[in-house]
């Protein structure tokens, strides 16, 4: 009984600190937005191109068929790479929540109803979550020494979201005009 | 002091600051914003009021305790969509959406609160009557379920840079603590039988007085003003955005691909 009541007021402090928490996020609402909203159109992915081939095992191939090349030398530079890659990614995830933010901004400052808006950016990161963790799983193989995946199946997935996007963007621009 | 004594304290202090606060709404023309808050505190002052005036082992009072506690569910409900609708009024844009958050943070709430029904411990409760035993149930799984609600919809709101006015801040903290408060003293007492209602009637009283003493000082009418720095992003840049999220989501769809 005794545990029931401690269980009890255990889960009503967590409850307590969950809305404390969640007050001080609201109250500090919009510190990661964007400054300027023409920062959105600045926004350049070329930053992200070397994260494209960072991970390519060509690279150690090659280097691995020099002489001198020792397998310590491999795994010291796999855990380099994958350690810049990790910023590339936080880089990422930032200017990804950057345009998000935006997107929310725009939602709010709307005066209709934007469902089609808000369908479109659930559906945005739910797709970027899901390739976060692809990557994240990818990354620790590749420290391991393994890696490797069919890329054709994800670039089809991207393809067909592009598509839908550029036929869906037009009918929002003037719903929102 | 005894507890009975230090009950009886916190009940007149309890009628004496939700007198105030309903007067203080009515004086600020805050009535007119949070009409059913407002109405909840005059059928409050009542609702503290006869139990003073009745003894409270007398069948009276048990017929009259069943008769108004249906009403207090029906406000503790209607104050929370009250809240929700004056959190959306102001945001056109995202109606759906949070129509769609209030839909899943229901279907989590109601849930979870039915499962909090579950533990019961029969032999300690067959002292009081079923029909309070089924209202005290009842009124504990949606005291949960409201603030299970509210603080998904916290949840729901803190991922939007929305500015909301200090009024409903308060309003979302104190409704969350009220409701919580009640649904964790009456679980406290279904488990513990009538032993523990004095201690848990307590604890009660004692948090809802200081929720009532906050609403009291914190709600304002300067409590209404949004101040807001957001930069104004146009309509048109949307196209912009939503055409970085899609390159942003092919590199690293291209990169989880390596």
């Amino acid at each position: 009984m005794n545990l029931v009541i401690a269980f009890t007021v255990l889960g009503a402090l967590g409850m307590v600190s969950v809305l404390a928490y969640l007050i001080r996020k609201i109250g500090t609402a919009g510190k990661g937005l964007p400054v300027t909203s023409e920062w959105i159109d600045d926004l350049s992915l070329d930053r992200y191109r070397p994260m494209l081939r960072m991970l390519d095992g060509d690279d150690i191939a090659f280097l691995r068929s020099q002489p001198g090349f020792t397998a310590n030398m491999a795994v010291k530079l796999r855990a380099q790479r994958a350690q810049i890659f990790r910023g590339y990614l936080r880089s990422l995830e930032t200017d990804f929540g950057r345009v998000c933010a935006a997107i929310k901004l725009v939602m709010l400052q709307s005066q209709h109803d934007r469902p089609e808006l808000a369908e479109a950016l659930l559906r945005q990161q739910v797709t970027f979550a899901c390739a976060m963790l692809s990557v994240r799983v990818h990354l620790s193989l590749y420290r391991v020494g393994l890696g490797g995946v069919e890329v054709s199946n994800l670039v089809k997935i991207f393809d067909g979201m592009r598509l839908e996007l550029r036929n869906l963007v037009p009918a929002a621009g003037q719903m929102a005009a | 002091m005894p507890n009975a004594d230090l009950i009886k304290v916190f009940e007149v202090i309890s009628l004496i600051a939700s007198a105030a606060l309903a007067v203080k709404l009515f004086a600020t023309s805050l009535w007119k914003h949070y009409p059913i808050f407002f109405l909840y505190f005059v059928f409050r002052v009542l609702n503290t009021a006869w139990p003073l005036l009745i003894d409270v082992n007398s069948k009276t009072y048990q017929k009259v305790w069943m008769l108004t506690e249906p009403i207090s569910w029906l406000f503790h409900i209607l104050v929370v969509v009250e809240l929700y609708r004056l959190v959306l009024q102001g945001h056109k844009g995202i109606y759906t959406l949070g129509r769609w958050a209030m839909y899943g943070a229901l279907a989590i709430a109601i849930p979870i609160s039915v499962l909090s029904l579950i533990p019961h411990f029969k032999p300690r409760i067959t002292q009081i009557s079923r029909y309070m035993g089924y209202e005290i149930a009842t009124a504990r799984g949606i005291d949960f379920a409201l603030a299970i609600f509210l603080l998904l919809i916290l949840l729901f709101l803190s991922r939007y840079p929305i500015k909301l006015s200090r009024n409903v801040v308060v309003h979302a903290t104190l409704y969350t603590l009220f409701f919580l408060a009640g649904a964790f003293t009456l679980f406290w007492r279904t488990i513990s039988g009538l032993d523990a209602n004095r201690a848990t009637n307590l604890v009660f009283l004692g948090i809802s007085c200081a929720c009532i003493i906050a609403w009291l000082i914190f709600l304002s009418p300067h409590g209404e003003e949004v101040q807001a720095n957001f930069p104004t992003i146009s309509p048109q840049r949307e196209k912009a955005a939503l055409r970085q999220l899609a390159s942003l989501n092919a590199t690293l769809l291209k990169v989880s691909g390596k």
